[in-house]
């Protein structure tokens, strides 16, 4: 463990300061300026729409990539100090993240928990549990190429908590499932939840949302413009619903600046 | 604690993908590929040779083995360098980067990994080609241990190759996987690749390398080559050939070089583990989106010969489509670069016949590669027409008059610079063998368009796609072989007729042109009844 965890960690598991993410020489601000502490057991979620910068927020605390100014600290491990760390204590659902399609259910998971070094005789039974409980333990073998996108999703989702992380970032987490997947997802955020573990979420689906996070912050053009309870939220916007608070905080026009170059 | 194993989880996990078609079998699968070398190296592969070559030619054999091995090195270092980047560029994909660097992965043990999980594969083919320099000097007398070191220098050699290839490939990905632009630019690079190794291999086919043979002429060459790492170890196998059955007669610079080669390899290894780190760089660095320009004069004139309306529209459409993909054009230049190397290097056309016979090696592939495209984006795409009024029929029709567009004047272009190298080329000569080549480039467009229909690639790396080439390319070469050989015979002694090239291209021209309607037909019925 390295020396640089931040002393007040009772403030928050995620302290972001002054995180700043520019592209195309400050032309483009993916992130800009974001200053956000989620606690520890908190599940937050972060809304916006598409460009706002909610995936480059996602990416930049598990040190995917490395922001323009700024730091985050998770659990005390600085993103940019202790980026390896910070990888072994989180876990990560992806956007739209591609699986080794050849291997079976059980071989990727078996392949993904080999590299949070979980020891073999844990990661067995670990991966025995994670498949009953996401339904796929008759399909351990089927290669993932045969799988549909909710059992890809399931298996992503796994692979992404085989390591049984402090932090979970779930990036569009039930995207492509069908209710009674999307239903099984929710339930796995709130057994974390209540766990102790903290969530960070990031999704369009505003139902989602609702039912799950403690907080939400919304995000727009890389800059954080709300936060706080879904209530607090239609407060301040004197709206009626989730939906119509976020219209109004967002301006009801989709960004364009920075969707048109996703591939 | 960190997992100081990492490479060797990703290496498995490699080899799991590379071998998950037999998957039963993948526990003996080394057992049974390291015996079946071993039995090939020292059994089977020397029977061979004893009972089908006489003791003076295995002798000559062994002979140009020895003379020959630095510039087999080479060439085959050449392609061990090439393969990998073909492989990797072909199909540029970052989307499981993301999940695998939120993991604690060092990229240095990705890329290790990721090679080391190929290199089972890699070192077969280079025990394989080794092997056959082995045979080709176990009668000289070389001994088990000098048949060990041969092979270890074949493999050394060639998997320095394939690592430096691989690198160079993940540093070119690198730039090139952030945007859909960037991956085609890689599948239109990994194609391009393959050139210089096709120019190179006709030339040795055309002659141009048999000054090796001859040891004053060759020297220079050899000279040239010693610089190369390829080289390096070759010397080594030339000692073995003078000295058969000891390893003291090595001499110390041989020795040296061969150092050198272990050192080069390790120092290469090292290298490219150590600059991994901005290998797999996930960060954006472009954020401009492909713009398509306003229609220019091309597409004007190309919707005024097409009568303007919807039909015009959808093959322009059709065509834009194919041309804004630098595949496919990088496609087409193979094809040109393939006909340049065949006549430069290999048969310069003497006679109006040698002409037809060099282009219709490539007419095929021509139709294959631009009809390949039909169904290459998926099985939605394809029949993303359903959900409008159009028919199959004008899908069909609009498809074939894209392909035509581009397939019959390259076709015609070809057979026109190729005819024009035959010394004194009449135009009667010359306007036969462009008809002829205006004829099998439609019945092979026909034929391709009604395959790929029938039998549907929706990738290019799905079977169906290297199935269907196959057939385009190998089953028009029957008839005119089969014209050549046995036709020519028949017409000789039934008719008497000795200048019988035209009647058989006659019968040639005919065969494809029915062939490709009658797949035509079965393909848009076949597409018609597709869900």
């Amino acid at each position: 463990m390295k020396t640089t965890q931040i002393q007040n960690k009772s403030n928050g598991l995620i302290q972001i300061k002054n995180l700043s993410k520019l592209y195309s020489k400050g032309k483009i601000r993916a992130v800009d300026d974001l200053e956000l502490t989620i606690n520890q057991g908190e599940t937050f979620g972060l809304l916006g729409p598409n460009g706002a910068g909610k995936t480059t927020t996602i990416r930049l605390l598990n040190g995917l990539i490395k922001p323009t100014s700024g730091t985050a600290s998770i659990n005390g491990f600085d993103i940019l100090e202790d980026t390896q760390e910070v990888k072994t204590i989180s876990g990560l659902l992806a956007e739209s993240p591609g699986v080794y399609a050849k291997l079976s259910a059980y071989e990727f998971l078996e392949f993904m928990g080999a590299l949070y070094n979980i020891p073999k005789s844990n990661l067995k039974t670990r991966i025995n549990e994670l498949l009953t409980f996401f339904d796929l333990l008759d399909r351990k073998n089927d290669l993932i190429e045969g799988f549909s996108t909710g059992m890809r999703q399931k298996v992503l989702l796994a692979s992404a908590i085989i390591h049984d992380p402090e932090v979970i970032f779930l990036d569009e987490p039930t995207a492509g499932l069908d209710p009674r997947a999307a239903r099984m997802v929710k339930q796995l955020v709130k057994d974390f939840s209540n766990r102790g573990k903290t969530i960070l979420i990031s999704s369009h689906r505003l139902p989602v949302v609702e039912e799950l996070c403690d907080r939400i912050g919304i995000i727009h053009n890389g800059q954080l413009i709300a936060m706080g309870t879904i209530s607090d939220i239609i407060d301040q916007t004197q709206t009626q619903t989730l939906e119509e608070a976020f219209i109004a905080i967002t301006g009801g026009n989709p960004s364009s600046s920075i969707s048109p170059w996703r591939a | 604690m960190m997992n100081t194993f990492q490479w060797w989880t990703i290496a498995k996990a490699d080899y799991r993908m590379i071998t998950s078609r037999f998957r039963q079998f993948r526990p003996i699968l080394p057992y049974i590929l390291g015996g079946g070398l071993l039995f090939w190296i020292f059994y089977l592969g020397p029977s061979l040779a004893e009972s089908l070559l006489s003791e003076v030619e295995m002798y000559l054999f062994s002979i140009v083995a020895v003379v020959l091995v630095q510039f087999i090195l080479f060439f085959c270092s050449l392609v061990f360098f090439v393969l990998p980047m073909m492989s990797i560029l072909q199909d540029i994909r970052d989307h499981h980067f993301e999940n695998l660097f939120s993991t604690p992965i060092r990229p240095g043990n990705l890329l290790f990994g990721e090679f080391l999980g190929k290199m089972p594969f890699y070192a077969t083919f280079a025990i394989i080609v080794g092997s056959f320099f082995t045979i080709a000097l176990i009668p000289l007398g070389i001994n088990v241990t000098q048949v060990l070191i041969i092979i270890g220098i074949f493999v050394i050699t060639f998997l320095t190759a394939s690592w430096i290839g691989n690198v160079i490939a993940v540093i070119v990905r690198s730039f090139l996987m952030k945007n859909a632009r960037g991956r085609d630019i890689g599948k239109g690079v990994a194609f391009l690749l393959i050139i210089p190794l096709v120019g190179l291999m006709y030339a040795a086919m055309g002659g141009y390398f048999d000054f090796l043979l001859d040891p004053e002429r060759g020297k220079w060459f050899g000279d040239l080559m010693e610089l190369l790492p390829s080289s390096w170890g070759a010397q080594i196998i030339v000692e073995f050939a003078r000295s058969p059955g000891t390893l003291t007669g090595i001499n110390p610079s041989t020795l040296f070089q061969g150092v050198l080669l272990i050192i080069f390899t390790i120092a290469v290894f090292l290298l490219g583990m150590g600059s991994a780190d901005r290998l797999y760089s996930l960060e954006l660095r472009s954020f401009s989106a492909a713009k398509a320009k306003p229609d220019r004069r091309f597409y004007q004139f190309m919707s005024k010969l097409l009568g303007n309306g919807s039909f015009a529209v959808l093959v322009t459409a059709s065509w834009k489509g194919y041309v804004r993909t630098i595949r496919n054009l990088t496609m087409l230049l193979y094809v040109i670069a393939l006909v340049a190397a065949m006549n430069i290097f290999l048969m310069q056309p003497e006679d109006t016949e040698g002409a037809i016979v060099s282009t219709i090696m490539i007419t095929p592939l021509l139709a294959a590669f631009i009809v390949g495209e039909i169904g290459i984006q998926g099985k939605e795409n394809l029949l993303l027409y359903k959900q409008t009024p159009t028919t199959t029929y004008s899908f069909v029709k609009f498809k074939l008059c894209h392909y035509f567009l581009i397939i019959i004047p390259l076709a015609v272009m070809l057979e026109v610079v190729v005819s024009l190298l035959v010394p004194n080329i009449q135009l009667h000569e010359l306007l036969f063998n462009v008809s002829f080549q205006l004829i099998m480039a439609t019945g092979l467009t026909l034929f391709s368009t009604g395959l790929f229909l029938r039998n549907p690639a929706f990738h290019e790396k799905a079977p169906e796609y290297m199935i269907n080439m196959q057939v385009i390319i190998f089953l028009i070469m029957i008839p005119f072989f089969f014209g050549l050989i046995i036709l020519d015979k028949y017409l000789y002694v039934t008719f008497g007729i000795v200048e019988s090239f035209y009647y058989i291209m006659g019968v040639v021209a005919i065969f494809t042109m029915l062939l490709g309607l009658i797949f035509l037909y079965i393909g848009a019925r076949h597409l018609d009844n597709l869900e």
